[in-house]
């Protein structure tokens, strides 16, 4: 069952509060007598079952039963009265003396989803009121997924929402993520916007609300890619005045996925003497003898020689992964609190472990309540984490051991103490191991705190002021220590151990940060109902915050084998500042909403906000306007109240607009100014340093105006059998940045500022199904979610284009953005009697080519493949269609989550080494085994008769054996089960007896299984980032507990 | 307390520690922060500065290049007989310079003359005022820039606005007259700012005022000389070529004024009565009494353009790590201190023992600008020839050449072996094309293991006393009185006297010789290029021209040397084109502005 927000307890505290003058209502004030009847009735519940207790009041008067043991009642009422029935859990309902039949009224039980409460900007709505596109997900719905970073636990579970995680490194938290694909969203964590969000234990999340649309225009000039609201948790307990401590421990292994390796002695050189084959011009006339003899091959084969195994060299089969959280969460009469430490250690997949991270978190949350009306809420926490890197980074790890030959001797004279000299890189055993080549180290720590105040104002029922002041504290400290390192290739001569030296002298650097953040809020919040029908709700609240960053680095060489600056020399020493660490931006803001509902039934909601900010030029405010509608035809008495359509629980047809801002790439355009230093001229015989012109301000730049339309319907059918909603957006911004396309004489002698000219449209679909049963002691649940979402520019500032072609081929105009321009390719050639009859000129005139190779389509028709037969293939960047689906079941304490997710439309490229074997006569990578060669190792490629082999990818030996256009350009469509959970809670019954409130245990895998048309690489790793050379993705097994005492 | 109270004091406690939203970016520094403080002004002042279009060491006049660049070696020098441009580079296109258009500095010191008054409140005046005269000097040589490459340019004051309209903005062109005049008021003004005394590389008094004398000497010779070229071409009906004739008194006036502001505040130097060594030591003695104004180097190690490259790139190919030769003098500029004696008067070639005997018959200033064969540079003998002849000399015999120093002559009967043409070499790329070398700004105490590229620290004389007394002279004859030329007989007999050279009478003092004194003094410092422009000689003089150069060699059979003259290796032609008086406006400039029309006259 769905727990009702702790955050927003107030409201069920009125809520509770007008139940009980209701009822009170009823006790003091008895029947009197008028021109009345007595009349009788009988309450039950869908099953036939009477239900003792419920509430019988006449509309408009003071008159009330409550039912009997038999579910009867008896009251005095005339024709024409309307009687309200109402029973806690039980939706209300109203019906019409002499009119209705009262012999038997059912009354239906109150749908939990509807009844739901949600996290929604400074503040919270029922589900069922809601006007925005708001999805939340609850701790329980996230925790199936166990992951170190929050952003993949909640893949493929919010609809719209697009995670990509690019890779597994620990502390490298390596993703993007967005809303409906528009871009990086503000992130609010307890009503403060937070940059640690990947980093929280999820132990301590009570919820997490997406705002998808004009909900997020409470936040105004942030607003315009949606907001992640993040809820921690509050104290409570499961029984009055006790609290319960909680202990999670998490175990799990990593593998790599989707990583190749490089291939072996045999395989390279037999792909070696394959690249000299290919090689046209020095075969054409003779053969060229191979690169390696069949004396080589024997050597391997026999085991004279032994292949290196370069990945076997530094690569583990299994890291672990471990995460304890202890919490204590209790409640009081006058005080709650909610207690909570967390670690969490990944090791990296190396060897050595010398790639790793530990993370600490702590949280403090008390709420307490001061006077009758005061209240206050205390928040409080912490994240430590280190990341200890190697030297260099990772990817050289991966480009080094793709890259060394297998025929090459790991250690000199196969002597362990001697490491060899690894070509173009420190030996990938001394890179991976800090005790040789240094270290990487990065400590962050965050201290975020807040304190609320909370003031019921006596006399108006409903309004409360709150008082809202939070201060963030971040540092960032980087060490690192590149350490000389020596290794050695072996001299049989005279036996000796030539050293060479690399990354001399050694050095030490160091970098610090630190960022504050402080918010002020004061916010007036009015709720109240009248006449049973009018629901109001208002907020006016005023925020400022004060944001500021700082930083210096510096380094030295060192003599010395100490890794600390004192020890370094003051020759070459470096010591400076990132000048875009240091900034001071100060903020401040007025947000007003006012929700109303006339019975649930019709919703409007509106709000503004206005930004003023240190970043607009003085005077600029940025207002941000919304509007939401929503009409509940379920609430209609036409369906309410007709039995053939009593399947419907909820129907709510729902929209919004909004207008936004987003300040993001406002950096003082307006502003005129210097930076420094910059050149110099030399004066009395010393150089001085001279500054930098900015470019000429633009006083009326200012923000991007996004407009965001929503329209949606929420659908309930049949008590949780079928649930549905399909929402459709769109974005349009306006004001986005770029040069204006003006000529303007030099003599002007200043070129035009960046001016608000460009517009884009976002537009897209989210549909999610639910459905969820219970079929003897098994409950399930299924939840489907799709959304779709492309980028259009509709308006970009570009020159006028020479010719049509020119027009088709580059103007950005109505045209969707992240376009992949290519070949279309047929097909590899099977034979030579193929190339031959192949009329089109693939480059050179066909000359070069062999079975295997790809053709293309001529698209022009012009004979000749080239540039003009580019058209549009692909798309680039984040998946354009992304799917999920939770199933999860439960039988007497067993339960089962599955999660799949997936995307389609997404294409991928590679490069370097994942797309040319044997790049700069390197190794190549196993995979490239699966390649057109020739039958017999010595035939003459350019023999019409030689007998060919196929393969995946052309033969190797001319540059990249992937081909280009749709041959390069790959769809990396899949299907993922992103996370299996099996779990076991121990019966109440048992646990009773021990001692123990409760004890759950599970095992889960992540990255379990994926399906894609993708070979050898995983679909999700990225080909462009640092070459493809990225840390993998990582599969995970997990097992753990949870016990509560 | 009650709670509604402490709520009361919170809130109000809270809002007035309110923020202001005025915040400015740490990051940025803006005007109050430059305009403030003398260590902020000088921070601008040293980009004011440094974009000064100064014809060092680090310029180059074609192509996309300008200032500030790696090959100093394509000077103006190529152009006028000068010297010689390694290799490839020969005969060269001058028309189209590099579109130098420096309006951005042009709108810095605008925007600095317009805004420094607004801080001067906190500043000492007699500081404003200099830094205003520095701004006005600066934008004076910006404008000059200009005006000796286009004649008549926009004149922009005051920073315009961007958003202003394009008909605003699409300034003509002021006339040549209405520039120089322009010039002068500037550089007066800055006369009158300016203190007695700056620091090195920045403007004083008498800098402006050597610079106005410059200028101005430049105007009268445009109105004098200029008056009957191009005449009825569109760009000169309206005034954007040539100036009046009637102006030109007044010009000369002005230079001749200016100059004569700076009599007894520097002197020629003579510090060394080595009248050789004394003329070497001027162009790198710091302290010299002589400089004016000077671009500074110095060595930074995280800053390539705090340093240049001059004695890699010019340095015999013997006493160099890289390059060598890029740049050599060619015979005709060396003759015109007077002839070079390597023939006896029956027109044999005089045998010489050693090559370097034949330094001694040398005038100070020819042997103190170029190195000879022979001449002993970073602790060596320069060793260069064109050939050794291997049998008896007769003046059709033939000598055997190389094409690289590497090539050895091994004499059979002797045994002995010769390199052919010696360490330095003569010939194409790396080896002098004239049996001459660059001595002028030769930094000789720079040891051989240093001379690198981007490693060489000298500074550039952009202004030396020399050049006053040349412009002083030069403005004095053109004035005419006899008073006058009296005066310019002074100031160039000064100069022949430090330069160990018989001095004129007052018979002998023409304006040729005046003008020829010009180019001797001011060989290589990239002067001769816009004298003959401005002389509007340069068609006549530069038609179809080849230059000569020295060719050494030896006789092995005789154990000596003898040197030819000849045409220079390349026998390149020059012609000096008649659109050259001018170049073209930018190119994308009128495109982008029309009414920059008419374009400079056969353009």
């Amino acid at each position: 069952m769905k727990k009702q927000n702790n955050l927003f307890k107030w409201i069920s505290y009125i809520k509770r509060m007008s139940f009980i003058f209701l009822l009170s209502a009823v006790i003091l004030f008895p029947l009197s007598a008028q021109t009345k009847k007595n009349i009788t009735g009988m309450i039950l519940d869908v099953n036939g079952n009477s239900i003792i207790g419920a509430n019988v009041i006449v509309k408009g008067k003071k008159t009330g039963v409550i039912t009997g043991i038999d579910g009867k009642f008896i009251l005095e009422a005339v024709n024409g009265d309307r009687l309200i029935i109402s029973y806690i859990g039980f939706q209300n309902k109203e019906l019409i003396v002499g009119k209705d039949n009262l012999s038997k009224i059912v009354i239906v039980e109150k749908d939990e989803l509807l009844d739901e409460v949600v996290v929604v900007g400074y503040g919270s709505q029922k589900k069922a009121t809601l006007t925005g596109a708001v999805s939340a997900i609850t701790n329980k719905e996230m925790t199936t997924t166990k992951n170190e970073n929050i952003m993949n636990m909640m893949t493929g579970k919010v609809p719209g929402v697009r995670v990509v995680q690019k890779s597994a490194e620990p502390g490298s938290f390596n993703n993007t993520f967005d809303i409906r694909g528009l871009g990086n969203p503000l992130v609010i964590i307890d009503g403060v916007p937070r940059d640690n969000f990947t980093r929280m234990d999820p132990n301590e999340i009570e919820s997490i609300s997406v705002l998808k649309d004009a909900s997020a225009a409470v936040f105004g000039v942030k607003a315009a890619n949606g907001v992640v609201l993040i809820t921690t948790k509050k104290g409570n307990s499961s029984k009055k005045g006790k609290f319960d401590l909680t202990y999670s421990y998490n175990y799990g292994g990593q593998k790599a996925i989707g990583l190749p390796l490089g291939t072996d002695a045999i395989g390279y050189m037999t792909l070696m003497n394959e690249k000299r084959k290919r090689n046209f011009q020095n075969n054409y006339i003779t053969q060229q003898p191979p690169a390696f003899n069949n004396a080589d091959f024997e050597a391997f084969q026999s085991g004279e020689r032994i292949s290196s195994d370069w990945g076997d060299l530094v690569l583990s089969k299994f890291a672990p992964q471990t995460q304890h959280s202890l919490s204590m969460n209790g409640a009081g009469e006058n005080i709650s609190y909610f207690f909570n430490v967390g670690y969490l250690n990944q090791v990296g997949i190396f060897k050595t472990g010398d790639l790793n991270y530990n993370k600490w978190n702590y949280r403090a949350n008390i709420d307490a309540k001061i006077t009758k009306n005061l209240r206050t809420e205390l928040k409080v926490s912490g994240i430590m984490d280190t990341k200890n890197d190697i030297v260099g980074g990772s990817w050289n790890i991966f480009k080094s051991i793709w890259n060394q030959l297998p025929t090459d001797a790991i250690y000199a004279n196969q002597n362990p103490s001697y490491p060899g000299l690894a070509s173009g890189f420190i030996h990938p055993a001394l890179a991976i191991n800090a005790d040789e080549t240094g270290y990487n180290r990065t400590n962050q720590k965050w201290l975020q705190s807040s304190l609320a105040m909370i003031y019921d104002v006596p006399y108006i029922k409903g309004l409360y002021a709150k008082v809202l002041y939070s201060y963030d504290y971040k540092n960032s400290d980087n060490k690192q220590y590149s350490k000389a390192v020596s290794q050695y290739s072996y001299d049989p001569a005279d036996d000796t151990y030539d050293i060479s030296i690399l990354n001399s002298p050694s050095k030490v650097s160091r970098s610090y940060g630190t960022n504050t953040f402080s918010t002020m809020q004061l916010s007036l919040n009015y709720e109240n109902s009248f006449s049973d029908a009018h629901n109001f709700k208002g907020l006016l609240l005023f925020e400022e915050s004060v944001s500021e960053g700082d930083n210096f680095y510096a380094s030295r060489e060192l003599s010395l084998d100490i890794d600390q600056l004192y020890a370094g020399n003051d020759k070459n020493q470096i010591g400076n500042m990132n000048i875009d660490g240091l900034y001071k931006y100060v903020t401040k803001s007025i947000v007003g909403r006012v929700n109303y509902d006339y019975k649930s039934k019709y919703l409007v909601e509106a709000s503004f906000r206005y930004d003023g900010s240190s970043r607009f030029k003085a005077g600029q405010w940025a207002l941000a306007p919304a509007f939401s509608a929503g009409w509940r035809a379920s609430e209609e008495s036409f369906i309410k109240d007709n039995s053939s359509l009593s399947f419907i629980n909820n129907l709510k047809i729902r929209t919004s607009y909004g207008v936004v801002g987003d300040d993001n790439a406002l950096n003082y355009q307006f502003l005129t100014g210097y930076e420094y230093p910059y050149g110099g001229s030399v004066f009395d015989g010393t150089f001085v340093n001279g500054i930098k012109f900015k470019d000429v301000a633009n006083p009326d730049i200012t923000w991007f105006t996004s407009k965001t339309f929503d329209v949606g319907v929420d659908v309930d059918l049949w008590k949780g059998l079928l649930g549905f909603q399909l929402d459709f957006f769109q974005r349009n911004r306006s004001g986005l940045l770029t040069d204006r396309l003006r000529s303007l004489p030099g003599t002007l002698g200043a070129a035009l500022p960046q001016e608000n000219l460009n517009r884009d449209l976002t537009l897209g679909y989210e549909i999610v199904v639910t459905h969820k049963n219970k079929i003897g002691d098994v409950t399930y649940n299924f939840s489907g979610n799709m959304s779709i979402t492309r980028t259009m520019m509709k308006y970009i500032e570009q020159a006028k284009a020479g010719n049509s072609y020119e027009n088709w081929r580059n103007n950005q105009t109505d045209r969707y953005t992240n376009i992949w321009w290519g070949l279309t390719g047929i097909g590899q050639y099977q034979s030579y009697q193929e190339i031959y009859n192949n009329q089109v000129n693939n480059g050179g005139g066909n000359q070069n080519l062999i079975p295997g190779d790809y053709y293309y389509e001529d698209w022009n028709g012009d004979g000749v493949i080239d540039e003009w037969d580019k058209r549009p293939i692909a798309t680039k960047a984040t998946p354009t269609i992304n799917f999920g689906a939770t199933v999860g079941a439960e039988y007497k304490g067993i339960d089962l989550n599955l999660l799949f997710q997936g995307a389609t439309m997404v294409y991928v490229q590679y490069q370097e080494q994942l797309a040319e074997p044997l790049a700069w006569d390197r190794n190549a990578l196993a995979l490239f085994m699966d390649r057109w060669h020739t039958e017999d190792p010595d035939a003459d490629y350019f023999d019409p008769n030689t007998k060919w082999i196929s393969g995946t990818f052309a033969a190797v030996g001319n540059g990249s054996v992937r081909g280009s256009g749709t041959f390069a350009i790959q769809d990396a469509s899949y299907i993922r089960l992103k996370s299996a959970e099996l779990g076991y809670t121990i019966p109440k019954k048992i646990m009773n007896k021990t001692g123990l409130t409760s004890a759950r245990f599970y095992i889960n895998g992540y990255n379990l299984l994926t399906l894609t048309g993708l070979k050898y690489i995983d679909p999700e790793h990225p080909g462009d980032e640092l070459y493809g050379y990225i840390y993998p993705l990582v599969k995970t097994f997990n097992v753990g507990f949870n016990v509560t005492f | 307390m009650k709670i509604k109270n402490i709520f009361t004091i919170a809130v109000i406690g809270i809002f007035s520690a309110c923020d202001s939203l005025d915040v400015p970016p740490p990051s940025i520094i803006t005007d109050a922060e430059i305009f403030s403080s003398e260590s902020g002004v000088t921070a601008y002042m040293t980009s004011l500065y440094s974009e000064l279009p100064i014809e060092d060491f680090k310029y180059r006049r074609d192509g996309d290049k300008g200032f500030n660049v790696f090959e100093s070696f394509f000077g103006l020098g190529i152009n006028t007989g000068e010297y010689i441009q390694a290799d490839y580079v020969r005969n060269w296109d001058v028309s189209s310079g590099f579109g130098y258009w420096p309006y951005k500095s042009i709108r810095n010191a605008n925007y600095f003359i317009e805004n420094l008054p607004k801080y001067s409140d906190g500043l000492d005046s007699t500081m404003v005022k200099s830094w205003l005269g520095e701004a006005l000097f600066c934008r004076a040589y910006y404008y000059f820039g200009l005006v000796k490459r286009y004649g008549g340019v926009p004149i922009i004051k005051i920073p315009q606005d961007v958003h202003a309209s394009l008909s605003e903005l699409q300034v003509p062109r002021n006339k040549e007259e209405e520039v120089y005049d322009f010039i002068s008021e500037d550089l007066q003004m800055a006369i009158e700012y300016l203190p007695e005394t700056s620091a090195t590389g920045r403007a004083n008094k008498y800098v402006a005022a050597a610079l106005k004398s410059r200028a101005m000497l430049f105007a009268g010779s445009i109105a004098k000389y200029g008056a009957n070229s191009y005449t009825g071409t569109p760009a000169q009906v309206v005034g954007l070529v040539g100036i009046p004739l009637e102006r030109a008194n007044d010009y000369f006036q002005q230079s001749y004024d200016a100059a004569v502001l700076l009599e007894g505040k520097y002197h020629l130097y003579n510090t060394n009565t080595d009248k050789v060594q004394n003329y070497v030591d001027l162009f790198l003695d710091k302290a010299s009494t002589e400089n004016i104004f000077i671009k500074d180097y110095v060595y930074m190690d995280n800053v390539e353009d705090s340093r240049h490259s001059w004695d890699a790139l010019n340095s015999p190919r013997q006493m160099t790590n890289t390059y060598g030769s890029c740049m050599t003098p060619t015979l005709d500029i060396i003759e015109l201190f007077g002839e070079i004696k390597v023939n006896d008067d029956n027109g044999q070639p005089i045998r010489f023992d050693k090559r370097s005997d034949l330094l001694a018959t040398l005038a100070p200033r020819q042997r103190a600008i170029a190195f000879f064969p022979g001449e002993v540079f970073r602790g060596a003998e320069i060793d260069v020839q064109a050939g050794i002849y291997t049998t008896t000399y007769t003046a059709t015999a033939v000598p055997r050449t190389a094409t690289s120093t590497l090539q050895v002559y091994k004499d059979k009967t002797t045994g002995k072996e010769y390199r052919i043409m010696g360490l330095s070499g003569m010939g194409s790329s790396d080896y002098t094309r004239t049996g001459l070398f660059m001595r002028k700004y030769m930094n000789y105490k720079m040891p051989l293991t240093d001379v690198n590229l981007w490693k060489s620290t000298q500074h550039w004389i952009d202004l030396r006393y020399a050049e006053v007394l040349l412009n002083r002279a030069e403005a004095a004859y053109e004035l005419g009185t006899d008073e006058m030329k009296a005066d310019a007989l002074t100031q160039i007999n000064a100069i022949r006297e430090r330069g160990g050279d018989k001095l004129f009478t007052t018979n002998e003092l023409t304006i040729e010789e005046i003008r020829l004194e010009r180019r001797r003094e001011l060989a290589f410092e990239n002067q001769t290029w816009w004298d003959l422009r401005r002389w509007r000689i340069a068609d006549k003089e530069i038609y179809d021209h080849q230059y000569n150069a020295l060719y050494p060699y030896y006789l092995i059979k005789e154990g000596k040397y003898i040197f030819k003259k000849d045409l220079e290796f390349h026998k390149a032609r020059y012609t000096f084109g008649l659109q050259q008086y001018y170049e073209p406006i930018p190119g994308g400039e009128i495109g982008k502005n029309p009414n920059l029309l008419p374009n400079n006259p056969l353009y």
